[in-house]
C-alpha cells in the first residue's frame, strides 16, 4: 500500500522537474560533446539570464550562436559548426529545429488516474521585442533551474528578499548581495510579466477576470501593504551602502556595482508600480463601461462552421471562398486625381515605373555583385608591423611609414577606410565580415592568435595630423592621418 | 448634428481609411468611443462605402464588406494580377493558404495559442498545407470530387509537383514557383493589412499573428450576426452561381 502523501503535490512536483530531467536530452552531439553538453547549456541560459537582467538586446538566435561558440573556446574543447548550431536549436526547439515544437513533458495527474502533458519550453520570445526582432528570454521553466540551482526559494516575497539583500549589505558581504539584488530584480521583472498578462486577459475576457472580485481585493491589498515598504527598503539599502566604512579595494568595486544595481532595481519596481495602476485605472474604466463588459464572448468558430463543415467538403467555389477571406481586409485608399488630368498622371505614370524599375535592378545588381576580392593575407603582412606599433603606442602616423610607395594600392586605401568609417570595433566572430576594415583585423587575429584578446572589444578611430598638409602615395595625395586604438569601455 | 461633430467623424472616417486602424490609446479615437452620435455618423459613411467598422481589444479597424465594396483591396489587387486562365489554379492555392492557415491560428481569444506566443515558421505550414491535402486526397472519388466548387485535383497536382523551396537560394521572393514562395504570398498580403509580422531567423521566415488578426477574425466570423450574413451571401452566390446545377 503506497503511502497516500505521495499524492500532495505530485504533479507540481513532476511538471517542476521535468524540464530537468530534459535538459539536453535527445540532443546527439557525438561521443566527444556529450559529456559536456550539460555545462555548455547551463551557460549558455546563465548568460542569456545575465544579459536580460542587464537588459541587454543581445538575445537573437544569431547571439545565441556566438554565445555558444564563446562557451566551447572556453572549455577548450572542440566543436563544429554544425555541433554548435545542433546544442542552440536543442534549446530552443524540440525535434526538427524549422517546426519550432515546444518540449513535451509527462507526469502522471492523480485525480484523473491518467497521465497528462505539459508543453514548455527553456527560452521563449521577450515580447518587449516583438516590435523589432525576435529575442529570446529565459521561460519560468528555466529560471527555475537557474534558481533551483543557487538553492533560492522562489516564494520568498519581494519584501524578504530585500530585507536579505540589506542584511547582507550590514554584514559587509557584497558579493553576496550583488547575487541577491539579481533574483530581486529578475522577481520584479516577473511581477511586470504577470501584470502584463493581466492586462491581456483583461482585456480579452472582462467578465471573467473582475468577477473573481475577492483575488481583485486581495491582489490590491497585498499589492499596497507592500508598497511603502518597498520603496523604504531601497532606501535602506542606498543609505547603507553610504555610510559603509572601511572598505578595501575589492569592496569598492562591488559596493559600486551594487549601487547601479540598486538603482536598476528601483527603477523596475517603478514601472512595475506604474503598471499595476494601469491596470487599477482599466478596472474601473471597465466597470464603468459595461458596454465593454459584454465584449467577447465566442459564438460562433471560424474553425469548425466554415472551415471543416464547408471548405473542406469542398462545397465552396472561387467566389465563395472570396467573400469569406476578402472581409478580413482593409480597403485601399483610393487615389484622387483631378477628372481631366487623369490621362496625363497615367502616363507619368507609367514613365515613372519604368524608370524606378531600371533603378531598382541597378540597385539589386550593385548588391549582388560580388565585392571585389582582396588577397587579404598579402594585405595584413603591410598592416601587421602597423597593428604591433599601435597596441605599443596607442597611436601610428601615416606619415611616420618610410616604405609607403612599396605598398599595394588596397593596403592604403584602408587608411582611407579607417577614417570614412570613424568608428570600428572590433569582435572576433571567426567570421567573415562585410566591412573592409573589420576583415582586415580578422585577417591579421586569424594569422596570429595572440592578436585575438589584445584587438577584441577595441575601438579603431582616426585624426589628421594638423602641423602636416599631406602624404604622397605614387602621385596620390592623402590626408597625413593619425590611427588611434582605444578601449571600448572607456570611449 | 453640428457641423463640428460631423467633421469630426469624417476625420476619423479618413484616418481609418489611410491607416487601416486606430489604436484604442491613441486620442483620435477618443470622441468615437465617447460620443454616441459621432460612432453612429462614422458607422453611417462605412457602411454606404461598403466597408464596415470593427471595435477591437487593440484598435478600431476598417475592413471591406463581404459583399464588396467601393474600394479596393490588396485582395482584389491581387485576384486581378492572377486573374488569366492559367494562373487560376496558383490563386486557388493563395486563397487555400490563407483559409488554412487562420483556421490553425483560429481559437478563443480568451486563449493564446501556441501560434501567437511562439509563431509559426513557413515549414510547419507547408507541412500543415501538405497534410490537408492527403485527408481530402483520402476522401476524395468521382462522387465527392462533383461536390467540388474548385478543381480541387488539378489544385492538389499542382501542389503537388512544387518543391518546398529553390534549391541554394537564401533569400525568395514571394512567387508561384515553390510552396514557400506562395505561402510567403498569401503572408504578405495580411502583412501589409498590418496584421501579422514576419520574422527571418535562419533563412526561415516565422508568422507571428498581431492581435488586430484575432480581432478581425474574432468580429468577423465569431460575430454571429456578420458571420449569418457572410453565410447568407454564400447561399446567394450558390444560388445564381455556375455550379448551381451541381
Amino acid at each position: 500500500m503506497l503511502n497516500p502523501e505521495i499524492w500532495d503535490g505530485y504533479q507540481e512536483r513532476k511538471q517542476r522537474l521535468n524540464p530537468i530531467f530534459q535538459f539536453g536530452e535527445g540532443m546527439v552531439l557525438g561521443e566527444a560533446l556529450n559529456p559536456y553538453k550539460h555545462d555548455i547549456l547551463l551557460m549558455l541560459l546563465l548568460e542569456v539570464f545575465y544579459r536580460e537582467l542587464k537588459d541587454d538586446e543581445g538575445r537573437t538566435k544569431d547571439d545565441l550562436l556566438l554565445i555558444t561558440q564563446e562557451i566551447i573556446e572556453k572549455l577548450d574543447i572542440e566543436a563544429t559548426d554544425q555541433q554548435i548550431a545542433r546544442i542552440v536549436d536543442g534549446i530552443l526547439f524540440s525535434g526538427q529545429s524549422n517546426l519550432r515544437q515546444p518540449f513535451i513533458g509527462k507526469y502522471f495527474d492523480s485525480n484523473k488516474k491518467a497521465f497528462q502533458e505539459q508543453k514548455y519550453r527553456y527560452l521563449v520570445n521577450d515580447t518587449n521585442f516583438r516590435q523589432k526582432k525576435l529575442v529570446y528570454k529565459l521561460s519560468d521553466q528555466s529560471q527555475s533551474i537557474i534558481f533551483m540551482s543557487r538553492e533560492v526559494l522562489d516564494e520568498l516575497p519581494i519584501e524578504f528578499e530585500q530585507l536579505y539583500v540589506i542584511q547582507l549589505i550590514r554584514k559587509g558581504n557584497l558579493n553576496s548581495a550583488l547575487k541577491s539584488i539579481d533574483v530581486l530584480l529578475t522577481k520584479i521583472k516577473n511581477d511586470i510579466y504577470k501584470e502584463e498578462d493581466y492586462r491581456f486577459n483583461l482585456k480579452r475576457d472582462p467578465k471573467n477576470v473582475l468577477y473573481n472580485a475577492r483575488q481583485q481585493t486581495k491582489r490590491r491589498e497585498d499589492f499596497e501593504k507592500g508598497l511603502t515598504e518597498r520603496k523604504d527598503n531601497f532606501e535602506k539599502m542606498r543609505r547603507l551602502l553610504e555610510k559603509l566604512e572601511n572598505v578595501n579595494e575589492k569592496n569598492k568595486f562591488y559596493a559600486s556595482e551594487l549601487e547601479i544595481r540598486i538603482n536598476q532595481t528601483y527603477k523596475y519596481n517603478e514601472i512595475f508600480t506604474n503598471k499595476v495602476y494601469e491596470n487599477h485605472a482599466l478596472e474601473s474604466k471597465i466597470r464603468k463601461n459595461p458596454k465593454m463588459l459584454l465584449g467577447y464572448k465566442k459564438r460562433k468558430n471560424f474553425k469548425e462552421e466554415l472551415y471543416e463543415n464547408n471548405i473542406l467538403t469542398g462545397v465552396l467555389s472561387e467566389e465563395e471562398l472570396d467573400v469569406v477571406l476578402s472581409s478580413l481586409f482593409s480597403p485601399k485608399q483610393p487615389i484622387y486625381f483631378p477628372f481631366e488630368s487623369i490621362f496625363i498622371e497615367q502616363e507619368l505614370v507609367v514613365e515613372r515605373d519604368e524608370k524606378l524599375e531600371m533603378l531598382v535592378e541597378d540597385e539589386e545588381n550593385q548588391e549582388h555583385s560580388p565585392r571585389p576580392k582582396f588577397d587579404w593575407e598579402k594585405i595584413a603582412l603591410y598592416w601587421k608591423p602597423i597593428f604591433e606599433s599601435l597596441l605599443e603606442d596607442g597611436l601610428v602616423k601615416l606619415s611616420d611609414i618610410e616604405d609607403l610607395n612599396s605598398w599595394t594600392k588596397e593596403a592604403v586605401e584602408l587608411w582611407v577606410m579607417f577614417n570614412t568609417n570613424k568608428e570600428t570595433i572590433f569582435t572576433n566572430t571567426f567570421k567573415n565580415h562585410k566591412d573592409d576594415c573589420l576583415q582586415l583585423i580578422q585577417t591579421i587575429v586569424n594569422l596570429d592568435k595572440k592578436y585575438a584578446d589584445k584587438l577584441q572589444n577595441k575601438l579603431f578611430c582616426t585624426s589628421v595630423e594638423s602641423d602636416k598638409s599631406y602624404v604622397q602615395y605614387k602621385g596620390l595625395i592623402i590626408s597625413p592621418f593619425v590611427l588611434h586604438i582605444k578601449d571600448k569601455e572607456g570611449w | 448634428m453640428s457641423l463640428e461633430s460631423i467633421g469630426t467623424a469624417s476625420d476619423i472616417y479618413f484616418t481609418l481609411l489611410r491607416n487601416k486602424m486606430i489604436d484604442r490609446d491613441d486620442d483620435k479615437i477618443k470622441p468615437y468611443l465617447e460620443d454616441a452620435s459621432i460612432r453612429e455618423t462614422v458607422n453611417v459613411l462605412a457602411r454606404k462605402s461598403g466597408t464596415q467598422i470593427l471595435e477591437g481589444v487593440a484598435s478600431v479597424q476598417m475592413v471591406v464588406l463581404p459583399e464588396g465594396s467601393l474600394y479596393a483591396t490588396s485582395f482584389t489587387h491581387l485576384r486581378e494580377r492572377f486573374s488569366s486562365f492559367q494562373n487560376k489554379t496558383e490563386f486557388n492555392l493563395v486563397r487555400f493558404i490563407l483559409m488554412i492557415y487562420i483556421a490553425e491560428i483560429d481559437s478563443s481569444l480568451l486563449t493564446r495559442s501556441l501560434a501567437e506566443t511562439d509563431g509559426m515558421s513557413f515549414e510547419k505550414l507547408v507541412l500543415t498545407v501538405d497534410e490537408t491535402f492527403q485527408a481530402l486526397d483520402e476522401n476524395l472519388n468521382e462522387n465527392t470530387e462533383k461536390n467540388w466548387g474548385i478543381p480541387i485535383k488539378q489544385l492538389m497536382e499542382l501542389w503537388y509537383l512544387k518543391d518546398p523551396k529553390e534549391d541554394g537560394k537564401e533569400n525568395f521572393n514571394p512567387s508561384t514557383k515553390t510552396k514557400q514562395g506562395l505561402v510567403l504570398y498569401a503572408m504578405r498580403l495580411l502583412e501589409s493589412e498590418k496584421v501579422l509580422r514576419l520574422f527571418k531567423e535562419d533563412e526561415e521566415y516565422i508568422i507571428f499573428p498581431k492581435e488586430e488578426l484575432y480581432d478581425r477574425i474574432e468580429q468577423i466570423f465569431h460575430h454571429s450576426e456578420r458571420f449569418q450574413h457572410i453565410k447568407q451571401l454564400v447561399k446567394e452566390i450558390r444560388k445564381e452561381g455556375p455550379h448551381a446545377s451541381n
